[in-house]
């Protein structure tokens, strides 16, 4: 069938030609497979995903086995519940886009002949064994014959007018600026109808088994077992993610869902008013400092939110051994069973800082922290036209005293009587996450309350003193552990957790509790889901 | 594992833009209603600044239509001379924003370019009765009237941030949007918006047509696999990818559209973080002259600045107010707009934004077209998401125009155009805004009697012009 694009691109037609296409292009088994929709599933909608920052740089990287720096070349992602979507596409997207793809081309073509392994000037077959080995790399699944002559024809075409690097230069860089790669394209089938729940493809396991535990795309290895028709089964899709969990480019996947879940990408661009040195290098090795703290407890201790609340383990770079009080030679990092005044990921320097003004500790905002992203209480910001006016800082007063008007002004307290008593529990540690006993002098008072926030009784409130009774009251709380299994499904899917996702919510759980709460029990748990292997097709314009 | 590439020089050069040579800006053929009376194009410039302002000190104190007397607010564009191209505009309220989701922010912010409700969305705002919201319905102005004159030039628009939120895209966060849903994210970085349009100075004139013709190639080619997404999205993901192939399709018009005149500025060493409040007024200045360059050279005809976002708590510390700098952030200072001191720090960082705003009327200024500059053939128009920060009101809104858009208004005036007096602050005596983006629409070209929700819209504003 053939149809024309410009068609449906109404306003751009006086700005290009059409498009003449050859339609049923679309290669791999993303095809029309009226046999794909089942019965009796429910999972939530979901969206044409492009891929996000991270994504981009992970997935160019992996195709060349390189690393590159393009995420701040990139427009940035939308979100929704702090994590990024990939759903917004602007002009910007599409411009840095080329860009990206022109400069990371130029770079690898360098060396052609370590790129392509066929001498210094390669013959078309050996360039034709390219692109299908990079085409099928970067689309996911295997070319169609219409996508390698279009990619073989840009190598025609550089070749031509340039010479062969040229011709590689523009065959990858075709294939890095179009949808295919771009997008997590799930397509519909054509007589799909809204509403259908259908079951993915082998591609498409492969394709979101490599995005959601690699923070990337596939390698051979998990292509290879789409084409064989590996990932129909349960089975055999727990194959491929306990290989890929064993690899370490799982780290980084995992990575990619804190630095979201605890909103550690803010970290790079927070400046400290007293404490120049902060942004930049001393925010970085936090970062560091907390990745190897997360590495070692869910990777090599197999531990879930019990340890990573209640862990005196640390890992202390130099840069911070003043805020560790310990001493550690320069330019090393040293790993600690325990760290005095310390326990777990909250007294973590990274997450100090992160939760702190500027100039001073921030009782709500830390307050607000754990409210929101580790127990999952939903709060409302305040009314527009409150009157927010804090005390002069005056010697003598402690931060703690400051804010203590939220708790007197009844239209505050409805919110803040949840959020500053938690908050106030880390009065301990200053902006900088160093520890501290006293607070413009004034003696700090730490002790703090988890108020039950809904009137439905859960097993994380109570009254506690400083992050170390919090982090003992928080640390076998099954509210805490199903937060966390909810944050990472909102990761996952790109979406908050909706009734139809009611039977993939209690799958994670039970995985992650199969496996004594640990987290590389509930990742591979999910691949397993409802929600990750169907998806929902939406409203379409075909059917009003 | 291996250090990450930060990849070569050699091909971020050249950006996506057009570069060139001389000073003259280039004259296309351009139908007449997108061009002013001298032959020179027409342009349209967004100022946004947020929180809302300082009415007694905003509009004028006494006199008439052209006699008026300024508040301290407007003062500066008076003592750089613009008093003649202003046309303050009395009465205006953002009626739309009585329907549909969000808060007082959210609407105001939604609202303000597009004049449509906003859609339902997750966002909640700082309201327990407001509905959550998701971005505009809408297409906002500067992009309806980049749909009329911005097709000619290598960019239909530039949308310029200074410490605006380029990550998150929520109502607070985006004012320009092509379409509903289709926010428009600002460049924050003006060396990142610098590299974009004027590409690098140092191409060689070989590298840049080899550049192209490569570009040209892979963009003809890579079209085509947008074909087979057809009629396998919902309509919503369908949207969105003709965007993303709108966006391909406006590269490949910006190629070969280079080569003619004008001067690129010289902005200096990247900043290390332009997100910096340390950096606000370098970055203002730099977005300032990228802005400027675009316009003198034909570039783009559309250009919008976003001074951070709605509730957007810039800390002017460098700013004095009552003797003492400014301690807090803008938006923490405008909930105590009823207190002396707070009003006074208001007065002052409002008075401050109309100096960068009396910067850029200089710049445009500068640019002589004929027998005028740069700035009589555009309007320059300052908007606000808030009428005044504590009530969180969206009537008596503080909109002004600058430069007449090639004689589309008549400036030099104050004029009100509500009928009847406020009783109060949440008090719609006004005409609705969406009428002024109508007259702005017409000032443009393009044929329409109405803006954004017609509901809100009676159609243009005579008094204007």
């Amino acid at each position: 069938m053939r149809w024309m694009w410009c068609v449906v691109l109404g306003w751009s037609l006086s700005l290009a030609g059409c498009v003449g296409l050859v339609g049923g292009g679309d290669g791999g088994s993303t095809g029309p497979e009226n046999g794909r929709v089942v019965q009796g599933i429910a999972v939530g909608e979901g969206f044409l995903r492009r891929l996000t920052r991270a994504q981009y740089e992970h997935a160019v990287g992996d195709l060349f086995d390189r690393s590159f720096e393009l995420r701040a070349r990139l427009p940035g992602d939308d979100t929704t519940l702090g994590f990024d979507l990939g759903k917004n596409i602007s002009q910007a997207h599409v411009e840095a886009y080329f860009v990206a793809a022109e400069a990371v081309a130029a770079e690898v073509t360098e060396d052609l002949d370590a790129l392509l392994g066929c001498g210094a000037t390669p013959d078309r077959d050996c360039v034709g064994a390219f692109a299908d080995d990079f085409g099928r790399r970067a689309f996911r699944r295997p070319l169609s014959g219409d996508e390698r002559s279009r990619l073989l024809g840009l190598y025609d075409a550089g070749l031509g007018s340039y010479g062969a690097r040229e011709g590689v230069e523009m065959l990858i860089v075709g294939a890095l600026t179009s949808p295919h790669f771009l997008y997590i394209a799930e397509l519909d089938p054509t007589n799909a109808r809204a509403g259908d729940v259908l079951r993915l493809s082998s591609y498409e396991v492969a394709t979101r088994l490599a995005f959601l535990l690699w923070d990337s795309g596939p390698d051979n290895e998990l292509l290879d077992a789409a084409a064989n028709d590996e990932l129909a089964s349960d089975d055999g899709i727990l194959i491929q993610a306990n290989r890929m969990l064993e690899d370490d480019r799982s780290r980084r996947g995992f990575r990619a869902f804190y630095d979201q879940w605890l909103q550690l990408q803010n970290l790079a661009s927070l400046e400290k008013q007293d404490a120049p040195e902060f942004a930049g290098a001393m925010a970085a090795d936090m970062a560091s400092s907390f990745a190897a703290f997360i590495d070692e407890i869910v990777w090599e201790q197999n531990g879930g939110m019990h340890e990573l609340l209640s862990s005196k383990l640390a890992y202390v770079p130099s840069s911070l051994a003043t805020v560790y009080e310990v001493s550690v030679d320069d330019g090393a990092m040293m790993r600690m069973e325990s760290v005095p005044n310390r326990i777990g990921l909250l007294t973590q320097p990274a997450i100090l800082a992160l939760t702190s003004k500027s100039a001073g500790s921030d009782p709500i905002h830390r307050g607000k922290f754990v409210r929101e992203r580790v127990l999952c209480d939903v709060l409302t910001p305040p009314p527009p036209n409150l009157k927010i006016e804090f005390p002069e800082k005056t010697p003598g007063v402690s931060t703690r005293e400051r804010f203590a008007q939220h708790r007197s002004d009844p239209s505050c307290n409805g919110c803040h009587r949840l959020i500053d008593p938690v908050g106030f529990g880390f009065e301990n540690y200053d902006g900088l996450g160093n520890f501290r006993t006293v607070d413009n002098d004034a003696d700090v008072d730490a002790s703090g309350e988890v108020v039950d926030a809904d009137l439905t009784p859960d097993d994380a409130t109570g009254a506690f003193d400083g992050v170390e009774g919090l982090a003992n009251l928080l640390k076998d709380s099954a509210k805490v552990r199903d937060c966390m299994t909810t944050q990472y499904f909102r990761y996952a899917f790109a979406r908050g957790e909706g009734d139809a996702d009611e039977a993939t919510m209690k799958e994670l759980r039970s995985a992650r509790d199969a496996a004594d709460g640990s987290i590389t029990g509930m990742l591979a748990g999910v691949v397993t889901t409802d929600a990750f292997l169907h998806r929902k097709v939406g409203p379409r314009e075909d059917q009003p | 594992m291996r250090r990450p590439s930060t990849l070569g020089r050699r091909l971020f050069l050249g950006g996506l833009g057009a570069a060139g040579v001389g000073a003259v800006p280039l004259l296309r053929s351009l139908e007449s209603t997108s061009k002013a009376a001298t032959g020179f194009p027409k342009r349209l410039v967004i100022w946004f600044t947020p929180n809302g302002s300082v009415p007694e000190e905003w509009f004028p104190k006494s006199g008439g239509e052209t006699d008026f007397v300024l508040g301290r607010i407007l003062k500066p564009l008076e003592d750089a001379g613009f008093r003649d191209k202003l046309l303050v505009m009395g009465g205006l309220d953002m009626k739309s924003t009585q329907s549909g989701p969000g808060d007082g922010h959210q609407v105001g912010m939604g609202h303000m370019l597009t004049g449509t409700a906003l859609l339902d969305g997750d966002v909640k705002g700082g309201c327990d009765t407001c509905p959550a919201a998701g971005l505009a319905g809408g297409i906002s102005v500067d992009q309806r009237v980049a749909n009329q004159i911005g097709n000619e030039t290598p960019f239909r628009s530039l949308e310029l941030g200074i410490r605006a939120d380029r990550n998150s895209e929520n109502a607070w966060t985006r004012m320009s949007y092509r379409g509903s849903n289709q926010a428009l994210p600002p460049e924050v970085d003006p060396n990142q918006a610098f590299a974009r349009v004027f590409g690098d100075v140092d191409v060689d004139p070989a590298e840049r047509a080899k550049q192209e013709a490569m570009r040209k190639s892979v963009i003809d080619s890579v079209k085509q696999d947008f074909g087979s997404f057809e009629s396998r999205l919902s309509s919503d993901d369908k949207k969105r990818l003709e965007s993303h192939y709108e966006g391909v399709l406006s590269i490949e018009k910006r190629l070969g559209l280079v080569g003619a005149g004008c001067e690129k500025p010289v902005l200096g060493a990247p900043l290390q973080n332009p997100r910096s409040q340390d950096n606000i007024r370098e970055v203002a200045d730099r977005q300032i002259e990228v802005a400027t360059m675009a316009m003198a050279c034909d570039l783009t005809r559309v250009v919008s600045f976003q001074w951070s976002n709605s509730v957007g708590d810039n800390l002017l510390s460098f700013l004095n107010a009552n003797g003492t700098p400014i301690a807090d952030g803008h938006h923490s200072i405008s909930h105590l707009d009823d207190q002396t001191a707070a009003r006074e720090q208001l007065i002052v960082i409002n008075q401050w934004y109309a100096t960068k705003l009396a910067e850029l009327l200089t710049a445009m200024d500068r640019v002589v077209e004929g027998d005028g500059t740069m700035l009589s053939n555009s309007a320059v128009i300052w908007v606000n998401e808030l009428a005044e920060g504590g009530p969180h009101n969206h009537s008596n809104m503080p909109f002004l125009i600058a430069g007449n858009a090639g004689g589309a208004f008549r400036t030099g005036r104050y004029v009100t155009l509500n009928k009847q007096p406020y009783n109060n602050k949440y008090d719609w005596k006004g005409v609705p805004h969406n009428n002024l983006w109508v007259s702005v629409c017409q000032a443009y070209g393009i044929d329409t009697n109405t803006f954004g929700d017609p509901n809100f819209c009676t159609g243009a504003i005579p008094e204007l012009t």
